[in-house]
């Protein structure tokens, strides 16, 4: 019988031969026609109020397909990202006052965490995308907020 | 302006212009194809990259494509030899040595070099061995059995 092959026996993982071989085919590893890169300009700081953004720069990179900023989210839903505020939390399965907070994908006014994603450099090979997001980075113009320049909570 | 450069990799020859700020890992994955060897931190920390270069075990996101002109490479991918596991593999197969495998490789790459220098790598070695291999699924305690279970069949052959 079967089970008495896998009760209470090592089983050996099916999927492991093709991790172990080098043949995994990871989502980096994939190759499809057409596909392009995206590299995302990342704030270095941890609370800052965006300013300008240049890309005709960034655009003007031999490969580059498109540049997008917080600005240009118009339209674009927001990432789901619920902050769960029941005051009594020892209600088991009842989930109230779910605030669905706006979470852009680019931010366009605050940077809210270092790492917060500000723009995004598409190209059509990952060095175009890599080189014009270094001129991206130079292109931003970020003010560190200061402890009484903080934005209204949402 | 790029620059022609030559290696062998699992026994085959390849040549390539490359850029010279091309890194060998981009170039295994890359232009070879072997797209085994993976990039897990791009800075030169988890080892997912660690190939073996002229024999010698080496992250190879931390070195540049033209400086492995004319070297012997071996990846993942050779491993293998004509369809039978090398002892370490089969290691990480029995002792249950990878969840999402994405390590492994370089794991496996590590191994193989240590296993050479500790034919019988005590608990302690093999730990102390695989500092520069990081797994976030921390399954480090059947990764060091594995390599404990090839290490015991290597020197049985």
């Amino acid at each position: 019988m079967a089970t008495a092959r896998l009760l209470g026996a090592s089983v050996k993982r099916r999927e492991d031969p093709r991790f172990i071989t080098g043949k995994g085919n990871y989502t980096d590893d994939l190759k499809l026609p057409g596909m392009t890169y995206a590299a995302f300009v990342r704030s270095p700081h941890s609370h800052a109020r965006i300013g300008a953004i240049d890309t005709a720069k960034a655009k003007a990179y031999p490969g580059v397909v498109a540049v997008f900023t917080g600005k240009d989210m118009t339209g674009v839903n927001s990432l789901p990202c619920g902050w769960d505020l029941r005051k009594d939390k020892n209600i088991p399965g009842v989930v109230q006052d779910l605030v669905m907070v706006p979470h852009m994908p680019l931010s366009a006014d605050v940077a809210r965490h270092v790492g917060d994603p500000v723009a995004v450099v598409i190209a059509d090979s990952q060095d175009a995308a890599l080189d014009a997001r270094r001129a991206g980075h130079r292109a931003v113009g970020a003010a560190a907020l200061g402890d009484g320049d903080r934005p209204r909570r949402p | 302006m790029k620059t022609s450069v030559s290696m062998t990799i699992n026994g085959v020859k390849h040549t390539h212009e490359v850029e010279p700020r091309l890194l060998l890992v981009h170039f295994i994955r890359e232009l070879a194809g072997l797209t085994g060897t993976h990039v897990g931190c791009d800075t030169s920390q988890c080892g997912a990259c660690t190939i073996h270069l002229n024999g010698q075990a080496m992250k190879s996101c931390t070195m540049l494509a033209v400086q492995a002109e004319g070297a012997q490479i071996k990846t993942i991918e050779g491993m293998a030899t004509d369809g039978k596991l090398h002892p370490i593999q089969d290691g990480f197969w029995e002792k249950h040595g990878l969840q999402c495998g994405f390590c492994t490789p370089g794991m496996i790459m590590s191994a193989a070099q240590m296993i050479e220098r500790y034919p019988k790598p005590t608990e302690e070695q093999i730990r102390h061995q695989l500092e520069g291999n990081l797994c976030r699924c921390t399954g480090y305690h059947n990764i060091v059995k594995a390599i404990q279970y090839a290490a015991e069949k290597m020197a049985g052959k």
